[in-house]
């Protein structure tokens, strides 16, 4: 269902240069990516005949009429900052920003103004081979421009009980359709054999992250995803060669016992695992399959005990900001969002846990789908405030920098 | 405003025997010098050099300077003492793609395999001074005639 967007959205919230002179300590760059996730992206004809698919990242998607469109996957901006984003993947009431073609450079544009220039991501060589068993290698590795990701596994067990997955999540819900499918979960054979051709690629990668929908089952709790992780962990490892390398899992909140296997049996180096909200009730409603397993008292302390395992600077968690104002349950003021958002952020930090947050896009796919994100200042103020937290109690962004990851705005803006 | 960097100045970075220093300053203010022999023009007049340190105090304050659009000063002082300032922004930051991975064999090339390569800097020029003793003093005393010493003038 397309979203009609709010004529008079403008008048309601102060624009992108009223923020960035608001906040003069933090990047405009990092306001700009940000304001971007938040509203999505619509590219041009003109921008488009910029893109080559030889070169280029790209994404498909299928219009009402079942025309496929190709578009970039996403872009960088000059100062090295990615912009994480598709054409598809965000619907808003808010117009997109336009990715358009100006004096023969792709920019970024918004009411016909130049915003920034912009540079297509570029795919990876081994996007274009097949492993032995026939698999695309760009289905068994995904990469940003400087990191590399496996999916463990499409189909998110909380989508089994209905109303169980986490309201904003788009990847939940369309990964149902792969449960008790072969391609459920990565191929051990097809993951070694993409590594050996990535690895080829000098100068490319600083990290890798392995992550997927939830698996609850196994003798424990997500004993089956732990096993998982370790078998693909295990993988890369032999093909890096190395004991540890620049790694990050992100799991269901896992026990003292599995975290202890994960980073004992596998060269993995750093762990995160989302609470999602900062606020307990909140967190019941958005995500009610996690809360249904794991409690929010119990997922922290979780994170705790990674910290004990993995160190500080070596752990972090993360929110998906902006679901904590959804309707009807969520805050109904986003300086009350915030409040509790730092005040949380501050007690995990004050235990070495770093934090993160994910700007929410509404998906079209998700329960969320009719929902409106929040203002541009909400989002620069949390960003602010978790990089003032982390700073406060010297917690490294290193395993999760602007190039290991790019997602997040609070870390990206640690490289000053 | 971009200017247009004069045969004589690319010569002279060109030249592997000048000696070429980046300035910078932090968020802070604090000011930075070092010596950057990747210094080099390139054929659309803009400056690259290549930061091999990811969390090097340069590699920060070129951030900084980007994105609070600031500048960054170079001098390159050639063999024969000729000294000029070049003063600039850094106009990109090339991370990743074909162009940085062609720059990091470059590195790899020239320094060995155990050496890394963190971005490749592009500086627009924006103010170009010759800053040669010689050539300076002729420059100042000529609109500063009266700050000197008296032993200099007396007959």
């Amino acid at each position: 269902m397309a979203t009609v967007i709010d004529k008079e959205w403008r008048k309601k919230e102060p624009s992108l240069q009223d923020i960035i002179k608001k906040y003069p300590t933090v990047s405009p760059f990092i306001i700009i990516q940000i304001d971007v996730q938040r509203r999505g992206v619509h590219y041009t004809d003109r921008a488009l005949e910029k893109l080559d698919t030889n070169i280029h990242k790209v994404t498909t998607s299928k219009n009402k009429q079942g025309e496929v469109r190709v578009t970039p996957a996403s872009f960088l901006l000059r100062d090295g900052t990615s912009v994480i984003v598709s054409e598809t993947s965000t619907q808003t009431h808010r117009e997109p920003y336009t990715i358009d073609v100006v004096d023969n450079k792709i920019v970024l544009v918004d009411q016909d103004n130049v915003i920034e220039e912009v540079e297509y991501w570029e795919k990876p060589k081994y996007f274009d081979k097949f492993t032995s068993r026939g698999t695309p290698m760009s289905e068994v590795v995904d990469a940003r421009p400087q990191r590399f990701s496996v999916t463990m596994s499409r189909y998110c067990h909380f989508w089994s009980v209905p109303g169980q997955g986490c309201k904003y999540c788009g990847i939940g819900s369309s990964g149902v359709k792969y449960r008790n499918t072969d391609n459920d979960r990565v191929n051990i054979q097809d993951l070694k054999e993409t590594m050996q051709e990535l690895i080829k690629e000098k100068g490319r990668y600083v990290g890798v992250i392995l992550t997927g929908g939830s698996i609850l089952s196994g003798k424990e709790l997500c004993d089956d995803e732990l096993e998982g992780y370790i078998e693909a962990l295990q993988a890369i490892g032999s093909v890096i060669g190395a004991k540890k390398f620049p790694s990050q899992v992100n799991s269901t909140a896992l026990t003292e016992k599995q975290l202890l296997r994960l980073y004992e049996e596998t060269g993995l180096t750093s762990y995160t695992t989302d609470l999602e909200a900062f606020d307990e009730d909140i967190y019941k409603w958005v995500c009610p399959g996690k809360a249904a397993h794991i409690s929010f008292s119990e997922w922290k302390n979780r994170l705790y005990k990674a910290v004990e395992i993995f160190g500080k600077g070596y752990v972090n968690t993360g929110i998906v900001s902006g679901v904590e104002l959804a309707t009807p349950h969520g805050f109904k003021t986003e300086e009350e969002a915030l409040k509790v958002d730092l005040e949380v952020a501050e007690e995990l930090a004050s235990h070495g846990v770093g934090l993160k947050h994910d700007v929410w896009h509404v998906a079209p796919n998700s329960i969320f789908f009719q929902q409106t994100t929040p203002s541009l200042d909400y989002y620069v103020h949390l960003t602010k405030g978790f990089y003032d937290i982390m700073r406060k109690y010297d917690i490294s962004t290193e395993m999760d920098s602007y190039r290991k990851c790019g997602m997040h705005p609070n870390i990206n803006l640690d490289r000053i | 405003m971009s200017v247009k960097l004069s045969e004589e100045i690319i010569n002279a970075i060109k030249d592997k025997q000048s000696v070429k220093v980046l300035a910078s300053i932090s968020k802070d203010g604090i000011p930075h010098v070092t010596v950057k022999d990747s210094i080099k023009v390139l054929e659309d007049g803009r400056i690259a050099y290549y930061e091999l340190l990811e969390s090097s105090q340069t590699q920060r304050n070129l951030v900084f300077s980007i994105w609070f659009n600031k500048q960054v000063a170079i001098n390159v002082i050639t063999k024969d003492s000729k000294s000029y300032l070049i003063k600039g922004k850094p106009y990109k930051a090339i991370i990743a793609g074909q162009q940085f991975e062609k720059a990091y064999n470059e590195v790899q090339e020239k320094l060995g395999k155990d050496h890394d390569l963190s971005t490749v800097w592009i500086i627009e020029p924006e103010e170009v001074y010759e800053e040669t003793y010689s050539v300076k003093r002729e420059i100042i005393e000529k609109e500063h005639p009266y700050v000197l010493h008296f032993d200099r003038i007396a007959k």
